[in-house]
């Protein structure tokens, strides 16, 4: 009962991070909704499965991949948001300050 | 010594994969920790600084994260489902002086995964890390956060020159 | 509560899809897959907890890694690249 009501959302989080992925307006911004909602859901899914799987042999499986996922997600997540950036042919959209661009400004 | 820390957390990986903490699983795991922590350059310790730990600033640094990440998520929630859109985004520039590349991986994955911040790119010479930011209501506000979590990460894991290097800044830019 | 989740997980993977078709941008693909497999891994944990099987849950530690990797990859291909 516990377990499923933590799985289910964890599944609604990562719901929310699709309409977030859909609705947002820059490709930067669709970055962080990903990022943030899906790691912690992942991480609920799993935390939820460690109540209702049958053999321990299954829990740490699931865990494992909610932790490797966990460490992993924020690193490739960086990484592509810099390489978007930094490449010249996307389009990303900034309403107030960029601090790097002014930086490279005035190198 | 780090080396062996890299043994012991691949094993535990292995023996988490295989599901039973068995004698052949934990051997096995640290016979592989072992052949990979020789043949991988990458996992020998080559770092700049040491990393020394204290569980009463880890500690609070574990409760930052756990404050934060459940109040990005809400906050996430409350614009994904609003009708107009509030966010301003920004590229912001966060002085970081004295930090070692470990504190400077660490703090970049933390923030990665705190409300509203992803990291983008660290210049050195001055060394200064640029954070996109989602929400940016006024600017040193922003920075002021983003310096408190460097601030607890480098009091939880940093060595003791970092720690003094951290407390002078701060104390400079207490000070106008 | 398991049939509900199955629907919040399948309406996720949808609307990654749509944004992995739609999106102007290689980094608006890229994300779209890295959503659709978080959403495979967390159906694979939800089927183990439907029908009792967990035979095939390492295959969500597979997931996790591949899509690292492979995001990794698409990342240093859009630097060089520029597009």
């Amino acid at each position: 009962m516990i377990g499923g009501a933590i799985t289910l959302l964890g599944a609604i989080l990562i719901l929310l991070s699709a309409v977030g992925v859909v609705r947002f307006p820059d490709v930067l911004a669709r970055m962080q909704a990903l990022t943030k909602a899906s790691t912690l859901g992942v991480v609920l899914v799993a935390v939820g499965s460690m109540f209702v799987l049958p053999s321990a042999n299954d829990i740490t499986s699931a865990l494992a991949a909610a932790v490797l996922q966990l460490m992993t997600l924020p690193i490739s997540a960086s990484l592509i948001a810099r390489a978007t950036y930094l490449a010249r042919g996307i389009e990303h959209r900034l309403d107030s300050v960029d601090e790097l661009a002014e930086a490279d400004r005035d190198r | 010594m780090s080396s062996l820390g890299y043994v012991i957390g691949l094993a535990a990986i292995w023996v988490l994969l295989w599901g039973s903490a068995s004698a052949a699983n934990v051997l096995s795991g640290l016979a592989i920790g072992f052949v990979l922590v020789l043949l991988v350059p990458g996992l020998r310790r080559r770092g700049t600084g040491r990393v020394t730990i204290r569980p009463v600033a880890i500690g609070r640094l574990v409760g930052h994260m756990l404050w934060v990440i459940v109040r990005s998520n809400v906050e996430l929630t409350r614009e994904v489902l609003s009708r107009s859109s509030r966010l301003r985004t920004a590229v912001v520039g966060v002085p970081l002086p004295g930090c070692s590349d470990e504190l400077l991986t660490l703090i970049s994955n933390l923030l990665a995964l705190s409300p509203g911040t992803m990291p983008l790119e660290l210049r050195q010479d001055p060394m200064v890390l640029y954070v996109h930011v989602l929400h940016v209501s006024d600017l040193d506000d922003v920075r002021g956060q983003i310096l408190r979590l460097a601030d607890l990460t480098v009091r939880a894991f940093g060595s003791d020159e970092t720690i003094a290097d951290q407390d002078a800044y701060m104390r400079a830019r207490q000070a106008p | 509560m398991i049939g509900a989740a199955y629907l919040a997980l399948g309406l996720a993977a949808a609307l990654f899809c749509f944004r992995l078709l739609r999106g102007p941008s290689l980094a608006d693909r890229v994300i779209g897959i890295d959503g659709m497999i978080v959403c495979g891994m967390s159906l694979l944990i939800v089927r183990a907890m439907d029908t009792g099987i967990g035979a095939f849950l390492p295959a969500a530690v597979v997931l996790a890694l591949v899509s690292f990797i492979s995001t990794s990859v698409i990342a240093r291909f859009i630097e060089g690249r520029g597009e």
